[in-house]
């Protein structure tokens, strides 16, 4: 930059300075935080949506857990689980089977697909119940 | 201490991360914190676009809630500075655009700083009042591109390639643009203190 240069450029400068800013007015803070709380909340939403993703999630986790858990096990350790679970899964073990007795000769269903009907209708009663739970939780 | 440093830096990085961070948890109350942060220069580069007060408070205000609405968007690598001026630029030059005002001419500005001495307190007050609205006035005889580019490299002392991020405008653009709009500027600042000099003899 030539002498000429530095001139203007040191003029511009006595106008111009970072030190010039000119200060947002006090209330505007109040102001913006006023809009933003008559806002749907959108940071909150994302916050929210990952929370409700999580919920199917946990329900097919613990839903596959008890069918497994049902699958596995052999009859006699039934016996050695706290008596109101093993009456659970003795209770579901009797209605399993029930299915392919049905009048649909021609159609044989596999006991896993009946085990997927009981899973499904689990899987629904426990979205209910943990959508209630984050729902009340993120009130 | 952590809070007292965070205050008082402007671009401080981890400052903004972890107010963000907290309005993403819910907590809506900390955006003020960010708001608080950033607003004197928010304000600045939209009022030196804008060209006044009652505009530049609107489109501070509809910057910050473009931030709050897409912050989940905002990528925790990046300068949330920078993320910021690109909204606020936007907004002005978008502002500006939507509405239609009369060229100034010279005459519509005062001749001298003893104008602005009823509202100033001392007579160094009332010369950076003078300054002030010279500099206002003078931005508004350039376009709303070169006032946004002028109020960066000037008030913020971004560099051009910072300028071009911001703006959206390639580099050496940025250079001609800010070239011309020094030249614009000493101009106008030559003709009025021209015209002071004619007040006074």
């Amino acid at each position: 930059m030539n002498e000429a240069g530095k001139l203007e450029e040191d003029i511009l400068k006595k106008y111009l300075s970072p030190e010039k800013i000119e200060k947002a007015p006090e209330s505007v803070t109040d102001r913006i935080m006023n809009r933003i709380r008559i806002e749907p909340a959108s940071g909150m939403i994302s916050v929210k949506t990952q929370k409700r993703s999580l919920i199917p999630l946990i329900s097919c986790i613990v839903t596959a857990l008890l069918i497994f858990i049902v699958l596995l096990l052999p009859e006699s350790s039934f016996g050695e689980l706290p008596r109101p679970v093993s009456d659970l899964f003795k209770n579901l073990n009797i209605s399993f089977p029930d299915l392919n007795n049905l009048h649909l000769p021609s159609i044989d269903i596999p006991v896993l697909l009946t085990s997927l009907f009981v899973a499904i209708f689990l899987l629904g009663l426990l979205d209910k119940f943990l959508t209630g739970l984050f729902h009340k939780g993120s009130k | 201490m952590y809070y007292l440093y965070a205050s008082n830096s402007r671009m401080d990085y981890k400052g903004d991360i972890y107010y963000i961070e907290r309005v993403l948890n819910g907590e809506i109350a900390s955006f003020s914190h960010i708001v608080d942060r950033h607003k004197d220069h928010a304000f600045n580069l939209a009022l030196k676009i804008c060209g006044n007060r009652e505009e530049a408070e609107e489109v501070t205000q509809d910057s910050f809630l473009k931030v709050y609405r897409s912050l989940k968007e905002f990528k925790m690598k990046s300068s949330f500075g920078t993320w910021l001026y690109r909204i606020v630029y936007n907004t002005s030059v978008s502002y500006i655009r939507s509405r239609k005002r009369g060229v100034l001419s010279l005459e519509d500005f005062p001749a001298d700083a003893t104008d602005f001495a009823s509202i100033s307190k001392t007579a160094e007050e009332a010369e950076d009042e003078y300054r002030s609205s010279l500099v206002n006035f003078a931005l508004q005889k350039l376009n709303e591109d070169e006032r946004g580019i002028i109020s960066l490299f000037y008030y913020e002392g971004m560099n051009t390639e910072e300028i071009s991020e911001i703006t959206g405008i390639s580099r050496p653009n940025i250079k001609v643009k800010l070239f011309r709009a020094r030249q614009k500027l000493l101009e106008i600042i030559g003709k009025v203190e021209k015209k002071k000099l004619i007040y006074h003899e």
